[in-house]
C-alpha cells in the first residue's frame, strides 16, 4: 500500500513537473494510472482489455494468430482488372408438398406432384475487352437445372426435364467516363425497388415472381434489346428498344414484335425513377418509383404503375361479365399502387412491410362471377355432364394462378433475425390477402456453413377458404430444403 | 487554448519569482517558454472543424479518387475467427465497396452517396436502397467499411477537460447533424501534434448507449499522406468480440463520379 502511494506521489509529482514543461511522463498505462483510477478523471485508454482476450494483430507476419496464413496471398493483393471474371454456383433443392385434396378449380383435370427436385448451375463470365476497346466487355450468364417432379413416386408419375439457357449473354460499353453506356444482347433488367412485388418491371413477358418462388433462376432470363444509356450528375437517362418474344404468359398477340421504354432517373436523398413503356398498338404504359432513408435504421419507398394491358387472364374468365362481351366492358388501364418501408433495429433484426394495390387482380364482383362460373363448370365436369366451354373455363381458372395476384389488395411482413455467432438466420413472412383473409405464412431458417455452402431449410403454408386465393394453391403445406455453394 | 493561456501565465509567474536572479537558468526557461509559446500559438489554430477534417483524411475522404482493400478478421468468444475482403473506391463523399470474399458474398456491391446506401445483389440483378443501420458484414457496419464524411455529418467540438489535455491527447467529440447517421455521437482522441493521429474513437447510438469501440492501431504512408492501415474495433456489448480491420493496397485511381451511380454498378 505505502509503495502504491509513494509510486502515486512520485508520479503526481512528476506529473505536475511535466505539466509545467508540456510534456506527460505519467501516461495512460503507467502504475499510477492503473491504480487511481477511480480517483482520477477517467482516463480514456486505461486499457479496457487488460483482463480480457483481446486477439493479438492477424495481419503482423510471424503472430500465432496470423491470418496470413489462411488466406491465398493473391488475394490480399490489391485487386486487378482481369480479363476474364467467373463465377460459378450450385444449387440443389427437395421439396416435399401437402396437396390440395379438394381444389376448386381442379375437378382431377390436373395431377399435383407430391415432390420437386431441382438441381441448377449457375455459370457467369465477364470478359474485359478493354485492351481492343476502351470500356467494352461481354458478358454472359448461363443456367442448366434438371427437374424432377415426383421422385419418390412411381415410375408412371415420375416427370423430369432439363433446361440449358443462357439467361444473359450481351456487349457491354462504358464512355471512359462512365456518362455513356451502350448494351446489345439478352439482358435481365431490374428497376424495381420494392423487397416482395416488383411493379416497374414493365418489359413483355413479365417474368417476376420472387414473391411466389426466389430459387426459380428462370426469371432471371433477359430479354433481347439494345440500350443506351447516359449519366448526367445525378440524373441519368436510358433509351432501349427489346424484342417482343412470343408471350404464352398473358396469351396476347402482337402486330410487330418491338417494345420500347425511356427512362429518366435521379439519385439522391429521394431517389425517383419515370417509365415510360410502348407496346405496339397501345397508349404508353408508366411507372413511377420513389424511395428515400429515413432515419439511419429506416427506408421509405413507394411504386406506381398504369399498364393498358392486365396481367390476368381475364378475357377467358370474364368474357361475358355484367352481360356484355369482354371486350366492351374491359377497361382501358389498370393501375398498381406498392407502399414499404422497411427497418433495421438496434439488435440487427430486419422488419419490413409492404402494401400492394392492383387492378390487374380480380374486383370483388369479377370475383365473385369467376366462383360461381367455376363452381358451376366443377359441377359439370364431376357430374359428367362437363362441355367444352366447362372444361375450358376449368383450364383457364387454373391457369390463372400463374399469373400472379388474384385479387387487389395485399399486405406484405417480414421478420428477420440478426445473424448469429454460428451464422444462423431465421426470417418469417406473411402475404396477406385483404380482400379474402387468404394467408401465405413463410418460415425459414438459413445457415452459412463456411465460406461457400449456404443453406435454407423452408416451410410454406396455405391458408384460407375453398375460392380464397391462398386456398387455391396446389399446395397447403410445402417443405423445402436448399443448398447452394459458391464457388 | 485554456491550458496554453495556462501555461504561459504560470511560466511567467515562474520566472519573476523563482528564478529572478538565476540568469543562465531563467534564460534557458525563457528560451523554454518562448519555445512552449510557439508552439501553443501554432496549437491555437487548430480548431476543432480542422481536426475533423484531418480525421477524414485519413480515411481518404478528399476529393482526389483513389482506392484500397479492406480485410476484416472478426473474432468472438466460442467461435473461429472468420475472415472476409473487400475493394473500396472513395471519392469526396461517394464510395463502392465491392465483396471479394467469401465466396457466397462475392459480387454484391455497396453504393454509398453522403448517407444514402444501395445494396447491388447480382443474382437478382436488384439495387435496393439499405439503411445505415443494416448490417452486411456481421460485426463491421456498412459505415465502418464505406467510411463516414465525419466533417459533414456532425459538429465537432473541442474537449477542456485537462485529464486529456494533461496526457499530450486532444479530445473531440462529434455530434450528429441529423438522424440519417449510424452514430449519433463520436468521440475521438487525437495525438495533440501534427499530423493529429487518431489514437481511439468511441461510437454512441441515440440513445447514448456505447456502440463500439476503434483503436487506430498502425498507419501507413501513401504518396506522402497518412493513411489508417489497421484498426481494431470492439463491441462493449458483447465481451469477447472485436474485429481487426487492414486498410491497405491505397493506390490512387481514375474514378469518373458517374461510375459512382446505380446504373453503373450493375455492370461494373
Amino acid at each position: 500500500m505505502s509503495r502504491i502511494f509513494l509510486i502515486k506521489e512520485l508520479c503526481l509529482s512528476k506529473h505536475r513537473v511535466a505539466q509545467i514543461l508540456g510534456l506527460s511522463v505519467c501516461f495512460a498505462g503507467s502504475f499510477y494510472m492503473a491504480n487511481v483510477s477511480a480517483a482520477a478523471p477517467a482516463d480514456p485508454f486505461a486499457d479496457p482489455f487488460a483482463a480480457s482476450d483481446v486477439p493479438t494483430d492477424p495481419f503482423a507476419s510471424g503472430s500465432e494468430t496470423s491470418i496470413l496464413s489462411l488466406v491465398k496471398e493473391e488475394e490480399i493483393k490489391p485487386s486487378e482488372n482481369s480479363v476474364l471474371t467467373q463465377s460459378v454456383s450450385a444449387m440443389t433443392y427437395l421439396q416435399l408438398n401437402d396437396i390440395n385434396q379438394d381444389h376448386a378449380f381442379n375437378p382431377n383435370l390436373a395431377r399435383f406432384n407430391e415432390d420437386k427436385q431441382l438441381n441448377a448451375l449457375d455459370y457467369g463470365a465477364k470478359l474485359n475487352l478493354e485492351d481492343s476497346l476502351a470500356g467494352l466487355s461481354a458478358r454472359t450468364r448461363i443456367l442448366a437445372q434438371y427437374e424432377v417432379q415426383d421422385l419418390f413416386g412411381s415410375s408412371d408419375e415420375r416427370t423430369d426435364s432439363d433446361e440449358l439457357k443462357a439467361l444473359e449473354a450481351y456487349l457491354n460499353w462504358y464512355s471512359k467516363d462512365y456518362q455513356w453506356q451502350a448494351q446489345a444482347g439478352r439482358i435481365k433488367t431490374e428497376w424495381s425497388n420494392g423487397f416482395n412485388w416488383n411493379l416497374t418491371n414493365l418489359l413483355r413477358p413479365y417474368r417476376d415472381q420472387p414473391y411466389s418462388d426466389q430459387d426459380d433462376l428462370l426469371q432471371q432470363e433477359g430479354w433481347m434489346m439494345a440500350s443506351l444509356s447516359r449519366h448526367q450528375g445525378d440524373w441519368f437517362y436510358q433509351a432501349l428498344v427489346a424484342e417482343l418474344e412470343e408471350d404464352d404468359l398473358t396469351k396476347v398477340s402482337y402486330r410487330a414484335n418491338q417494345q420500347y421504354v425511356l427512362r429518366l432517373g435521379y439519385q439522391g436523398g429521394a431517389d425517383a425513377e419515370l417509365i415510360l413503356h410502348k407496346l405496339p398498338g397501345q397508349s404508353l404504359n408508366y411507372a413511377l418509383s420513389v424511395s428515400r432513408l429515413l432515419t439511419d435504421a429506416m427506408t421509405l419507398r413507394a411504386q406506381w404503375s398504369l399498364q393498358h394491358q392486365r396481367n390476368q387472364a381475364a378475357s377467358s374468365l370474364l368474357a361475358d361479365y355484367n352481360g356484355t362481351s369482354f371486350d366492351e366492358s374491359a377497361q382501358s388501364a389498370w393501375q398498381q399502387v406498392l407502399l414499404g418501408a422497411a427497418y433495421t433495429s438496434e439488435s440487427g433484426a430486419n422488419f419490413r412491410l409492404e402494401y400492394l394495390h392492383s387492378e390487374h387482380g380480380f374486383s370483388e364482383g369479377e370475383w365473385d362471377y369467376i366462383s360461381s362460373n367455376s363452381d358451376t363448370a366443377f359441377t359439370n365436369i364431376n357430374s359428367g355432364l362437363g362441355s367444352s366451354a366447362d372444361y375450358a373455363y376449368m383450364g383457364s381458372a387454373l391457369d390463372s394462378l400463374n399469373y400472379g395476384h388474384l385479387r387487389q389488395n395485399y399486405l406484405y411482413f417480414m421478420y428477420s433475425s440478426p445473424l448469429s455467432d454460428g451464422l444462423w438466420q431465421y426470417r418469417q413472412s406473411v402475404q396477406l390477402n385483404l380482400d379474402d383473409d387468404s394467408q401465405l405464412h413463410r418460415l425459414e431458417l438459413l445457415k452459412s456453413w463456411n465460406a461457400n455452402l449456404t443453406s435454407r431449410f423452408q416451410f410454406e403454408t396455405y391458408q384460407g377458404c375453398s375460392d380464397c386465393e391462398y386456398g387455391l394453391n396446389p399446395n397447403e403445406n410445402t417443405l423445402r430444403t436448399v443448398f447452394k455453394w459458391d464457388f | 487554448m485554456f491550458f496554453n493561456d495556462f501555461l504561459r501565465v504560470l511560466l511567467s509567474d515562474f520566472l519573476r519569482a523563482t528564478f529572478k536572479r538565476r540568469f543562465l537558468i531563467s534564460g534557458s526557461i525563457a528560451f523554454l517558454a518562448f519555445f512552449i509559446t510557439g508552439v501553443s500559438q501554432a496549437q491555437s489554430s487548430i480548431t476543432a472543424e480542422l481536426l475533423v477534417e484531418k480525421i477524414d483524411a485519413f480515411r481518404g475522404l478528399d476529393n482526389a479518387g483513389f482506392s484500397f482493400d479492406i480485410t476484416n478478421v472478426s473474432y468472438k468468444a466460442g467461435r473461429d475467427a472468420r475472415t472476409n475482403q473487400l475493394s473500396v473506391d472513395v471519392k469526396a463523399v461517394k464510395s463502392l465497396v465491392t465483396f471479394e470474399s467469401p465466396a457466397r458474398q462475392k459480387g454484391r456491391v455497396l453504393l454509398k452517396q453522403d448517407n444514402d446506401m444501395w445494396l447491388y445483389i447480382p443474382g437478382t440483378r436488384k439495387v435496393i436502397r439499405i439503411s445505415p443501420a443494416q448490417r452486411l458484414l456481421g460485426e463491421t457496419s456498412n459505415g465502418d467499411v464505406t467510411g463516414s464524411n465525419l466533417a459533414l455529418d456532425y459538429d465537432a467540438a473541442l474537449s477542456s477537460e485537462e485529464s486529456d489535455k494533461s496526457q499530450g491527447q486532444i479530445k473531440l467529440t462529434l455530434a450528429a447533424k441529423n438522424k440519417s447517421v449510424s452514430y449519433q455521437k463520436v468521440v475521438f482522441w487525437l495525438e495533440e501534434k501534427a499530423p493529429y493521429k487518431p489514437i481511439r474513437s468511441e461510437y454512441y447510438a441515440r440513445s447514448g448507449k456505447l456502440l463500439k469501440t476503434a483503436d487506430y492501431k498502425a498507419f501507413k504512408d501513401f504518396n506522402g499522406e497518412l493513411k489508417i492501415h489497421k484498426m481494431l474495433l470492439t463491441d462493449p456489448l458483447i465481451e469477447g468480440s472485436y474485429t481487426w480491420m487492414l486498410f491497405d493496397n491505397y493506390r490512387a485511381t481514375d474514378l469518373p463520379d458517374a461510375r459512382f451511380s446505380k446504373e453503373a454498378i450493375v455492370n461494373l
